[in-house]
């Protein structure tokens, strides 16, 4: 963990430093002067290339409706009115890719509309070269720290991390019937407001609440904070279930025993991710369209919505966020790097106990005994043989349940989980691979320069509809799953071990991804939710975008907060994510193969793998 | 049932049912739902999208009006030649008020004065000066 902290200083100082600082007044060399077109949604050249110190005067026509210019860094706004050709003229003084943004939105995908101005020499190449460096330290030096215990997955005893729970004041918040209630609804009228917005608001996504609250407000929260540091803390809170569970429950609070629906248990073929793996796929397939249109969000919420209501009446407990959920899914793959585990305290405690309430829900008898009323878990996880976060939504009815004080949610050092190599699954393998290629195709349709891509991702043409399709389908279902394979492969032949699989390896290596990918959501939100973060305001103030005026805020200016940092901070997520990959590949490189020369030979195909798609993700953020 | 479950029910029917009714409500059946106090509320959409809304306005002469003219999907602008009037580019979410006394009476065209589809020529509304 230092040593990757540490790398990522220096590949941050490198990053800064390595194009050399910056020289005013006598580098102002000649000046070039670029006339530039602008449409729904692009910019004309969508590329510009000039030197480092030049006078850029760029002379930009509208072809269609009125658009504006932002550049990223240099704070300069301007609108491009039709008819009216808009100068705009700046020095070239840093070097490196510059982002320019649309600044006055111009339909649907105008929080997309973006273009570069890349100023040479660009630090892309040196910046590289300093990840391939990280990438070799890493492999080569850094201490995995992994003191070998074999065949022992149920570590957690050793560790002793802040157990919020013995905090009493908490505890009762936690034991208290209402709790889940209380956390569910502030939530609920977020979401109510967000279909009415989404269905009768304007169309406008900036303006309108439904996309502003889901897709920057709360994606912004939940990867910025949920996914890194609270496990699936969000499952607590998420109203998307409610309706369902207080439908079968028939309460709203309390515990009641007159459960509605079927209770039939759930097919044992689909206890897996598989299906939110398909549903994940599709998500983020559509991702361009879901995120700019209203009525496409409110959709997808309330299908979510209706899909949870009636798989609660059909199956038992929660069936839909453990197996069906995609949000869910992914929460579940990052919750198992977070630092915070809820667990038994003392497993011999669990064994002697006669009840189980946690997982069969409370009896007069365990009420008797000290427990509180309370739900069967429901997940379905037994909290005694717990050892993962995957499942667990920390709804808090175990803590209600359990008559002897026997549970703790504390902290813990980050990756507890991913060296659990008995759970392993290739589902989840799947999943990781699927948040990397999903998030880079994503990447390069919103975040990149091509127009056409985003036309035919926005589906404004069949058949570039289909193309588009099948190379995204392609790519994150076929491409990059190979080469993973190819990569497992290759590993298994250099470490010259016949006794391990290749798919224990592919299975084993995509657990090291999952870093990566978060950390490239990380920047990715980052890149989204900044620019757009000012927009809050005017939607608060009008929140359908019907010309109302609630706190006299709705005419506050669109301005981007801090996107001249935004390189730095990409950089320093990727060469994060990198580090913490290969350090999580090494050790489980360990774990499959023991150690000595064949685990670290068996690492560098995986090493050369991540630098790779890390290299991928650099050059989409700053190529 | 417990007081809790009451309490409970009461909060979940006043986000589920009276938060969306006393936003629909009017929205659906009020007269000029979104106006502001002695404002009229125009909303200019593209010509493809239904154009303004209210497309015919009526005024009384030697009143003072007060138009709010809201661009809801591109930037647009408000444009009556007969009375003088331009609000100049209103860009895309925002309001512009524009304020006059009309001197004379008749029926008059007003359009949208910066390109805004490619029916752009299309876009126009009427505004009628009564006595």
């Amino acid at each position: 963990m230092a040593g990757g902290a540490f790398v990522t200083v220096l590949s941050l100082a490198a990053y800064l430093f390595s194009p050399a600082p910056v020289w005013r007044g006598n580098r102002e060399q000649e000046s070039i002067d670029i006339t530039m077109y602008v449409e729904q949604f692009a910019f004309i050249p969508s590329r510009v290339i000039v030197k480092r110190g030049q006078r850029v005067n760029l002379r930009i026509i509208s072809k269609d409706v009125t658009h504006g210019i932002f550049i990223d860094g240099y704070g300069i706004k301007k609108e491009i009115i039709p008819g009216r050709p808009t100068v705009v003229s700046f020095v070239a003084d840093k070097a490196g890719k510059i982002q320019i943004r649309c600044a006055v939105i111009c339909g649907p995908l105008h929080p997309f509309m973006l273009g570069e101005i890349v100023v040479q020499p660009a630090p892309f190449l040196a910046s590289s070269m300093v990840l391939l460096l990280l990438g070799a330290a890493v492999i080569g030096f850094v201490e995995t720290g992994h003191k070998a215990k074999a065949g022992n997955p149920h570590l957690r005893t050793s560790r002793a991390g802040l157990d919020f729970l013995r905090f009493s004041w908490i505890k009762k918040i936690f034991a208290w019937r209402g709790f889940q209630f209380a956390l569910m609804i502030p939530g609920l009228a977020v979401l109510v407001l967000a279909l009415l917005s989404g269905f009768w608001g304007t169309p406008i996504g900036a303006k309108n609440f439904s996309m502003i609250s889901v897709w920057v407000v709360w994606w912004g929260v939940l990867v910025l904070l949920f996914l890194p540091f609270a496990a699936r803390a969000w499952c607590a809170v998420c109203p998307l279930p409610a309706a369902g569970e207080w439908l079968t429950r028939r309460a709203f609070v309390e515990r009641a025993n007159r459960f509605l629906g079927l209770g039939l248990s759930w097919p044992r073929r689909l206890r897996n991710r598989w299906l939110v793996n398909v549903g994940l796929t599709l998500v983020l397939f559509l991702g361009l369209i879901v995120t700019t249109r209203p009525w496409v969000t409110a959709f997808l919420i309330l299908s979510l919505m209706l899909a949870a209501a009636i798989l609660h009446f059909f199956f038992e407990r929660r069936v839909f966020c453990r197996y069906v959920c995609p949000i869910g899914g992914f929460l579940g793959l990052y919750a198992m790097i977070s630092p915070l585990e809820l667990r038994s305290k003392d497993e011999a405690v669990c064994r002697r106990c006669r009840y189980k309430a946690c997982y069969r829900g409370s009896t007069p008898a365990s009420e008797r005994d000290g427990g509180g009323a309370a739900y069967p878990c429901p997940v379905f996880e037994f909290a005694a043989v717990m050892d993962r976060n995957t499942d667990c939504i920390l709804c808090s009815e175990c803590v209600k349940a359990c008559p002897y004080d026997n549970l703790a949610l504390r902290t813990r050092p980050f990756f507890a989980d991913l060296s659990n190599m008995k759970k392993w699954r290739l589902d989840e393998a799947w999943l990781s691979l699927i948040m990397l290629g999903g998030g880079l195709a994503n990447l390069a349709v919103k975040l990149g320069h091509w127009g056409w891509l985003k036309e035919w991702a926005n589906l404004q043409e069949t058949r570039g509809f289909i193309l588009y399709g099948l190379l995204f389908l392609l790519w994150t279902v076929g491409i990059m799953p190979a080469v993973h394979w190819v990569i497992s492969w290759l590993s298994r032949t250099l470490s010259g071990r016949q006794d391990v699989t290749t798919k224990a390896i592919f299975i084993g290596y995509a657990y090291a991804l999952v870093p990566l990918s978060l950390m490239i959501w990380v920047a990715f939100t980052l890149s989204f939710v900044l620019p757009n973060l000012s927009y809050v305001a005017s939607i608060l103030s009008d929140p359908f975008g019907w010309g109302v005026d609630f706190f006299g805020i709705r005419e506050q200016p669109w301005r981007p907060y801090l996107t001249g940092w935004l390189p730095y901070v990409q950089v320093a997520s990727l060469a994060i994510g990198l580090g913490l990959a290969l350090k999580a590949g090494k050790e489980i490189a360990v774990r499959l193969f023991g150690r000595g020369r064949e685990a670290l030979q068996a690492t560098l195909p995986f090493g050369l793998f991540s630098t790779a798609m890390t290299i991928l993700f650099l050059a989409l953020f700053r190529g | 049932m417990k007081r809790v479950e009451i309490v409970a029910g009461v909060i979940v029917l006043l986000i589920v049912v009276v938060l969306p009714a006393s936003l629909l409500y009017p929205h659906f059946f009020g007269k000029a739902p979104h106006a502001r106090p002695g404002e009229i509320l125009v909303v200019a959409r593209t010509f493809e999208r239904g154009g303004w809304s209210p497309p015919e306005i009526r005024v009384k002469k030697g009143q003072r009006v007060r138009l709010r003219i809201l661009a809801e999907d591109v930037t647009h602008s408000f444009q009556l030649l007969h009375l003088g009037l331009d609000s100049g580019p209103i860009f895309t979410g925002k309001s512009k008020l524009i304020e006059f006394v009309p001197s004379k009476i008749g029926t008059f065209p007003f359009y949208c004065n910066t390109r805004c589809s490619v029916r752009h020529e299309n876009l126009m509304g009427l505004l009628t000066v009564e006595d």
